[in-house]
């Protein structure tokens, strides 16, 4: 099945047009852009889609990660924190995270939604006035549990899980005919995926609106207390900047969709962190641990769906806001990436690499920001005007990673692992739990030793009722500015506790349906009666 | 300390150290040879030498040695697509590798990179990986990062780890 893609535009390669003109433009095509982009077309608005990214279909998905790193993600997949402590996994392309992300689909947890609602005093996002964007969304997407058997590197936490007598379940997916082949982190190669390349955006071009790849938003442009557009840069194939401020887009409404880490670096390069100083603070991350068991059988963790069991055994476990609960899942494995997160060299890395057939890894991500010592990190521009991510792990950070090592752990010996190794450079392989838990115990908490990953960044915006507390109101409109709205995962005043896209899907889906009346779209019927 | 003022720093004791001789001039007298190298945009031929000698003993015992070329290309390729920011700090360490002064500080090894048994190579990767100065271990983790995931990109090396690469699929 091929997808057209018309009304589409390069700036690698194609000649910039110095100004266009459009009733809302939307930067960034992830998750929140692909969901906005589709609704502000259907009610029958002029929408122009701004990417970074290169526009990459299933045709140029080959399963490799060496090409799918370069061309589908930031920083070739290596994006890290100032302190390099933390390495962050985001797409930069046509469909953003979504065309390479995992497919798991969680609605926003209740308490999630009721910390917000009571702490920062957000309205109209409560479980009960989602859960109609939430089944909306799951239609839209063919969200369904994952039907077929895990692949071996989930069942063998369901076996670790079942066997500890933690509670488990299997994963919704937005999937549609997938054939099970687990290379949904280099980009789906058969359309299966659900992604908002392949479902919103071909939707909104059909109906006219258009799409600039390989262009970078570099700032808005403000006049007496209005958006009046926004400034392109184009980029190259290899993702830098070729010419600045090529193109001015015109538009009523500007929507920032670039993702928390590209969002808040927008409204820095505009200046309007002066007004609004919380811009860029407070990003969370659902920081990752992960520890790798050796097993007696092939596990084969590079092929099946990648993710489809997960554990909230130890999501809430401390409260809502107390100590960091974390929720287990498993990631795909692929060479290069093991190799990378393997930290040695020479003889003993490739002792480590000879079993990787053999691996089964567990992961944790945390749930950081519920709890006051748990500040999250913060966006700035270096002298480049690029942005970076400044998120020091502390104490309490450290221990929510030990226990979480423990826990993932002691499921692998209970899955049958021959032994178990934490991704901590001073950590080895330990043959029994017990040495393990006395090891584990005392590694030592300290930033790039104990590595910590990230596919989750949230934050940065933050919506709230109190402007000395956030970044936008309620319906994502930035304060002082009020045709300016930031409807992507930047939004959220904390991490969610499960993966984000659904949530980001769904908040977005309601909050851009009203804004698309108040610019005096024509709401299609299917969401009006929501 | 930022980066920057820590490499001169660290430039300055070792000129002072060596009696006023300057950097390049060291530099020059241990001139490195290493004829095949690849056309790269980043990498600068002394860098290719260092990556030369590197790459094999970051790779360890794969039983097919990794194609120095290749693996060149890769690094090259991957650091152009980096953001300015991290390119600058990647030029500094690699000038840092390839100057033969600051080389005998930081790693104790005062030998040309071609010359220098494997045994030498592999105690300065120890120790970056276990120094106490974190911009040490930053180096450490960024260099190997590159190599062995250039390394590992090709499908050369996936026999050895039992990986059959992607299922043969059609469209
Ligand atoms: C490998 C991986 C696996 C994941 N797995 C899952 C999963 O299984 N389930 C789940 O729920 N979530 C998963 N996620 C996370 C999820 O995909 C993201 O949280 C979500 O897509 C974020 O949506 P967003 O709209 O905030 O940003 P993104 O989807 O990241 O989109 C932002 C887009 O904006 C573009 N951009 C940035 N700056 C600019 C600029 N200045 N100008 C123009 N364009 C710009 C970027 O290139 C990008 O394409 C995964 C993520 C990754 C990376
Ligand atoms: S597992 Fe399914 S959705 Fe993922 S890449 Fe394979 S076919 Fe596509």
């Amino acid at each position: 099945m091929t997808i057209a893609y018309p009304n589409t535009f390069d700036y690698s390669n194609e000649t910039p047009a110095t100004e266009m003109e459009c009733d809302v433009v939307i930067v960034g095509t992830g998750a929140g852009g692909g969901i906005a982009a589709e609704i502000l077309s259907r009610s029958g608005l002029k929408v122009v889609m701004v990417e970074e990214g290169p526009l990459k279909t299933s045709a140029d998905f080959k399963m490799q990660e060496k090409q799918a790193y370069a061309d589908l993600y930031q920083e070739v997949a290596g994006r890290q924190t100032i302190d390099k402590s933390i390495q962050i996994l985001q797409g930069r392309c046509v469909g953003g995270s979504t065309t390479v992300n995992w497919t798991s689909s969680f609605r926003t947890p209740e308490r999630t939604l009721s910390y917000w609602k009571e702490r920062f005093g957000i309205k109209g996002l409560s479980s009960s006035e989602l859960k109609p964007w939430f089944q909306w969304v799951e239609q839209r997407l063919n969200i369904a549990p994952w039907s077929i058997p895990p692949n071996q590197n989930n069942q063998l936490l369901a076996d670790g899980l079942r066997k500890l007598g933690w509670e488990y379940n299997v994963i919704p997916r937005n999937v549609s005919g997938c054939a099970n082949l687990g290379y949904c982190g280099m980009g789906c190669p058969i359309n299966a995926k659900q992604s908002m390349l392949v479902s919103c955006i071909p939707m909104a071009l059909s109906l006219g609106s258009q799409l600039i790849a390989r262009a970078r938003a570099e700032q808005i442009l403000v006049e007496k207390e209005q958006v009046r557009g926004v400034m392109l840069s184009s980029v190259d194939n290899r993702g830098q900047v070729k010419q600045k401020n090529v193109t001015f887009i015109r538009a009523r409404q500007v929507i920032l969709a670039a993702g928390a880490i590209g969002s808040p670096a927008i409204l820095l390069r505009s200046g309007l962190q002066k007004a609004n100083p919380l811009v860029g603070k407070r990003t969370f991350l659902h920081p990752v641990t992960a520890t790798i068991g050796l097993m007696s059988e092939k596990v084969n963790g590079f092929y099946g769906a990648p993710q489809s069991i997960y554990s909230d055994e130890f999501l809430w476990r401390d409260g809502v806001t107390g100590e960091m609960g974390y929720k287990l899942e498993v990631p795909p494995l692929h060479p290069l990436l093991a190799s990378t997160l393997l930290r040695h060299h020479g003889e003993k890395h490739f002792q480590l690499m000879q079993n990787f057939a053999f691996y089964q890894a567990n992961l944790a991500l945390l749930r950081d920001g519920f709890n006051d010592l748990s500040i999250g990190g913060e966006v700035k521009l270096d002298k480049y005007d690029y942005p970076q991510l400044d998120y020091s792990p502390n104490e309490i950070l450290w221990r929510g990673i030990r226990h979480a090592t423990l826990s993932m752990a002691e499921v692998q010996f209970a899955a049958g692992a021959k032994k178990v190794i934490p991704l901590h450079m001073d950590a080895t392989f330990y043959s029994t739990l017990k040495r393990a838990r006395d090891a584990i115990m005392n590694l030592p908490a300290k930033a790039l030793r104990w590595q910590i990953m990230s596919a989750h960044v949230m934050g940065g915006c933050a919506m709230g009722s109190d402007a000395s507390e956030s970044v936008c109101n309620s319906k994502g409109q930035l304060r002082g500015l009020d045709n300016l709205s930031i409807l992507d995962g930047s939004i959220f005043p904390t991490s969610l506790g499960v993966n984000p896209q659904l949530s980001i899907y769904a908040i977005v889906a309601k909050l851009v349906a009203q804004l698309a009346q108040k610019l005096g779209g024509n709401l299609p019927q299917d969401l009006k009666a929501l | 300390m930022k980066r920057r003022q820590f490499f001169k720093s660290l430039m300055g004791t070792s000129v002072l150290m060596l009696g006023g001789v300057s950097a390049f001039q060291w530099y020059q007298q241990s001139s490195i040879e290493y004829s095949n190298h690849v056309k790269t945009e980043f990498l600068t031929a002394d860098d290719q030498v260092v990556l030369s000698v590197l790459i094999p003993i970051i790779a360890g015992d794969l039983p097919q040695a990794p194609n120095i070329e290749t693996t060149i290309l890769n690094v090259d390729e991957a650091i152009l697509q980096l953001p300015l920011r991290t390119q600058a700090e990647l030029r500094e360490l690699f000038d840092l590798l390839s100057t033969g002064v600051s080389r005998l500080l930081l790693a104790g090894v005062w030998l040309n990179w071609q010359k220098a048994g494997s045994q030498h190579v592999i105690d300065f990767l120890d120790d970056w990986r276990e120094h106490s100065l974190s911009l040490l271990q930053q180096a450490y983790i960024g260099l190997r990062l590159l190599v062995v995931g250039s390394i590992y990109a090709e499908p050369d090396h996936w026999a050895a780890i039992g990986y059959p690469g992607p299922y043969p699929i059609n469209q």
